[in-house]
């Protein structure tokens, strides 16, 4: 064998023989389903993660691109998300918290989201610290309560734009169980701004030097004055604890114990996506995160946040979403290649209609929307790995969200204009839509699985269909069938009929021989069958029990 | 297999990957923490508001890399006169410098004069003989130095149209090229018109131009053309007499949102007067990134020469532009010479970089019958 062939070999079976990484995910087994996934054990304080913004671009765009490439079983098959539990969902940790999804959430809980009861003392003074020279022009300051907050401004032509982006967003993320900061909607008279003195900025020539009334003159003069004379900012509050940098979507933190499933195998992360695209979160991405050093019950541990959402929904944060926002990284190798090889004539149908009905809301669009072909501004690791599963699970979350909390969660905005604020209810209940209906058909939409045995009668599985529940599909249109593991052998498959509808029949042999059940649906009409959910049975005081289900990835 | 060496074995091809991208986050760091970005923006803004605007290339392909300095000022001795001092050197010892001052003797150019002079080296010039019937193996070099002085009376109109009157004296030496690796032009072609001392001239005649293009920077839409008419007299004993007269059109039409059909045409003739002749360096020639790609530069020198560039410009990306051409052009000793059997082809694909100014960088691969070439520029040439 030439040295080049046995060296190929050598990787092949390396690559082949690779192991997954730890692998954390609950098997189905006797007992509750684990709630809680306790990573806030007491840590000593980690290193502060400096990040580069431009790096991550060409990591997220190059690097990692082709070290996937390279990981050759996970194109065979991706491998299943690492902390779901046995009913498929992701326990609590200090990276997610079930809200909405697990039970509704009241009207007011979703428009508080995470804010404390106020925000900064409207009635001053504000003492600034800093100007910040983001994107987004503002500055840092302390409130009469010794608050922290950055406050931050829209742009001039397009007022409540990025403000509202950002609180329409954070409602949502946090309903959806993401851990977001405080951001509130504030007025203020400029005049209870007052320089520290200490107050430092970062000059256009990149230099740091003292603060000027100039610096706050020239931040000021570009945002309009409302009618009571006070301008409109978002005041974002200080999150409590040490920031210690962001957090990668893929990888593990090292100097984190509590930090033990690769990023890129956590459900919440994978799903993410599913979320981001319903709020067209184009600029997710690790410089949008922050790992927070927090104290809790005296244990010291980092809690992970997603901040900044200036450029959800229609915003761009400066200007409206151009038209490549959610359908085309910046750099798209894949549609550049396409655009390339077919010599122009693979043309891009959303290049054509971008339509700014309203200022404040920018352009976000439901018609073009396609729930799997949503793309962030670049590649997120995590979301290139997220299977049908871990699709369907935060399918579910959005799905959640009644008409009354979108519009609770956009009331939040402020927007001047009622019919804006109206039509991104409707957008985001158009986009919510199509999340479900998309992922829910693709994964099957078969769950809430239960064993009901009634005195008499042979135990059966009924269960609920999500796509019929949701007018997705008509009842009549669905059909099911089901196989059972019994003994090590499978019984073939079986379709259910119309008059056991939504109840797998267990039959009549006792209880402890029947181990697996397996269940597919598919429509009436033309689509496959979906993947299969087998659903773990065993036996508990001698009564049959669902001990967990595993869904299949497409 | 134990997992650790598994996982390594693995990671083997990634490592050159790993090291680059180690390197890259260190400086990245560096660039965002020191704030570098902004600081070379406060340079660069440094330097306009000292009048000197940076420049690199511009001095055609196979003259090297060349880094340059432009000295301007737009209002200079408050007077509303337009300065400029462009000076450029490339790594094969190529030079340009000029100086020209402009002056709008009414508002917004509407008749304006300016006054130019120039001094430029380009010491490896290539020369294949003359004619559509010259030889690739032929490939000679010399070296040529030209200084002019000249001033211009025009006016603008509307930003649209121009029309001016021009004079310009030249005076050209001639002498053996600098590159080594091919002879020089007069061991092989010993009998050409002002190979031997050089020229001194007088130009002078009339140009006008119109230009309705979306964009001049990077036009989708619209047409342009440049006519000129100059007769050239020799100074001194030589009979360098003739006229010097063209006609460059080039028209973009949208194929749709990022899609342009791009077309250019370019009539270029000398012809001689009372039995004059015409200094070979100042013969119209093809070949080459800025006429005919999928030819050497300088490939084909004659009397006269007609060339037509069709491209088919497709936007890839926000900053790339892929584009598939073809050029056809022929030269002739005389215009009656023309024909469209003996156009010479050349055809291939390219991309262009671009930055919010325009084109930024130009890369192309052209094919012919004289084979590959590849072209690396930084300015479109149309």
């Amino acid at each position: 064998m030439k040295p080049f062939r046995a060296l190929l070999a050598i990787w092949l079976i390396g690559t082949v023989a690779a192991p997954s990484p730890a692998v954390a995910r609950q098997k189905p087994s006797p007992g509750p389903p684990i709630e809680l996934d306790f990573d806030m054990n007491d840590i000593p304080e980690p290193k502060v993660r400096r990040n580069s913004q431009y790096y991550d671009f060409f990591d997220a765009t190059f690097f990692q691109q082709a070290k996937q490439a390279f990981d050759i079983p996970r194109h065979v098959r991706k491998r299943p998300a690492a902390n779901a539990n046995a009913v498929d969902q992701v326990p609590d940790s200090s990276w997610f918290t079930n809200r909405n999804g697990r039970r509704p959430m009241s009207l007011e809980e979703i428009k508080r989201g995470s804010n404390t009861p106020d925000g900064p003392d409207p009635q001053g003074p504000w003492i600034v610290s800093r100007k910040t020279s983001g994107i987004t022009p503002g500055f840092r300051i302390r409130d009469a309560r010794g608050q922290r907050y950055g406050i931050k401004f829209d742009p001039p032509d397009y007022p409540e734009m990025a403000s509202g982006a950002e609180v329409v967003a954070t409602k949502l993320y946090h309903a959806s169980g993401y851990n977001t900061p405080e951001n509130y909607i504030v007025r203020f008279r400029p005049e209870i701004l007052q320089i520290a003195p200490d107050a430092t900025v970062v000059d256009w020539r990149g230099a740091e030097r003292r603060m000027t009334a100039k610096d706050l003159d020239d931040v000021l003069s570009k945002v309009p004055r409302l009618p009571d004379g006070t301008v409109r900012a978002l005041a974002s509050k200080w999150l409590s604890g040490k920031p210690q940098g962001p957090f990668r979507y893929y990888g593990l933190r090292q100097d984190d114990p509590n930090d033990w499933i690769p990023h890129e195998h956590r459900r919440e992360l994978r799903g993410l996506r599913v979320i981001a695209s319903w709020l067209n979160d184009n600029d997710i991405r690790e410089q949008n995160t922050l790992d927070m050093y927090v104290t809790q019950d005296g244990r010291r541990f980092l809690r992970h946040y997603l901040i900044d959402f200036g450029s959800a929904l229609g915003s761009e944060t400066l200007f409206p979403n151009t038209d490549r926002v959610g359908f085309e990284y910046i750099l798209d190798a894949g549609e550049i290649s396409k655009a390339f090889l077919s010599l122009g004539a693979h043309n891009r149908p959303w290049g054509h209609r971008r339509t700014i009905l309203y200022k404040s809301i920018g352009y976000i669009e439901s018609e073009m929307f396609h729930p799997g072909r949503w793309k962030p501004n670049y590649p997120i690791i995590a979301f290139e790995n997220m299977t049908s599963a871990d699709a369907y699970w935060a399918a579910k979350i959005v799905m959640s969200f009644t008409d009354e909390q979108i519009r609770a969660a956009v009331d939040t905005a402020e927007y001047s204009d009622p019919a804006a604020a109206d039509y991104l209810s409707r957008i985001l209940m158009e986009r919510r839509d199509k999340i479900g209906r998309y992922w829910f058909i693709r994964a099957g939409g078969v769950d809430n699985f239960r064993v009901v045995a009634d005195a008499g009668r042979p135990p059966v599985l009924p269960f609920d269909d999500l796509v019929a529940r949701h007018g997705f599909a008509t009842p009549a249109e669905r059909v099911y069938r089901y196989r059972v593991l019994r003994d090590e052998r499978r019984t073939p498959w079986q379709e259910l009929s119309q008059e056991a509808r939504l109840a797998v029949p267990l039959g009549a042999t006792e209880p402890p021989s029947v181990q697996v059940v397996e269940v597919q649906v598919r429509d009436r009409k033309h689509s496959p069958w979906s993947p299969t959910v087998a659903i773990h049975l065993g036996e508990e005081e001698r009564r049959l029990r669902i001990l967990g289900w595993v869904r299949a990835d497409k | 297999m134990e997992s650790g060496t598994a996982r390594k074995i693995v990671r083997v091809p990634l490592y050159p990957l790993i090291g680059l991208g180690k390197g890259l986050e260190k400086g990245l760091l560096a660039l965002e923490e020191h704030n570098l970005r902004q600081k070379l923006n406060y340079w660069q803004y440094w330097l306009q508001q000292h009048h000197l605007q940076p420049l690199t290339g511009g001095m055609g392909t196979g003259t090297g890399f060349a880094l340059g300095i432009r000295i301007f000022d737009d209002d200079f001795l408050h007077r509303r006169i337009r300065f400029e001092m462009p000076l450029r050197y490339s790594t094969n010892n190529y030079q340009q410098f000029g100086t020209m001052l402009g002056f709008s003797l009414l508002r917004d150019r509407k008749l304006f004069l300016d006054l130019a002079t120039q001094y430029c080296s380009r010491p490896q010039e290539d020369f294949f003989g003359l004619g559509d019937g010259s030889f690739e193996n032929d490939r000679t070099n010399y070296k040529l130095q030209d200084r002019n002085a000249g001033a211009v009376i025009g006016t603008e109109i509307g930003g649209r149209a121009r029309f001016d009157f021009g004079v310009r004296y030249t005076n050209t030496n001639v002498s053996g090229g600098e590159d080594d690796r091919f002879p020089s032009t007069e061991q092989k072609f010993p009998i050409l018109a002002g190979l031997a001392r050089g020229s001194s001239l007088l130009r002078y005649g009339f140009s006008a131009m119109y230009t309705a293009l979306d964009n001049p920077l990077d036009p989708k839409k619209g047409f342009r053309w440049r006519g000129r008419f100059y007769w050239v007299d020799s100074l001194n004993s030589d009979n360098f007499d003739f006229y010097d007269y063209g006609l460059v059109a080039d028209g973009y039409v949208p194929l749709g949102r990022r899609r342009t059909l791009a077309v250019r045409l370019v009539a270029d003739f000398r012809q001689e007067r009372d039995a004059g002749q015409i200094p070979f360096y100042l013969l119209p020639y093809l070949g080459g990134s800025r006429t005919m790609r999928g030819f050497r530069e300088f490939r084909f020198y004659d009397a006269n020469a007609l060339l037509v560039n069709i491209e088919y410009r497709h936007q890839v990306w926000k900053f790339v532009d892929f584009v598939l051409f073809t050029d056809q052009g022929q030269v002739a000793r005389e215009p009656g010479d023309f024909s469209f059997e003996r156009f010479r082809t050349g055809y291939g694909a390219g991309l262009r970089v671009k930055s919010l100014r325009g084109v930024a960088l130009r890369f192309d691969v052209g094919r012919s019958s004289e084979g590959w070439r590849f072209y690396f520029t930084f300015s479109p040439e149309f």
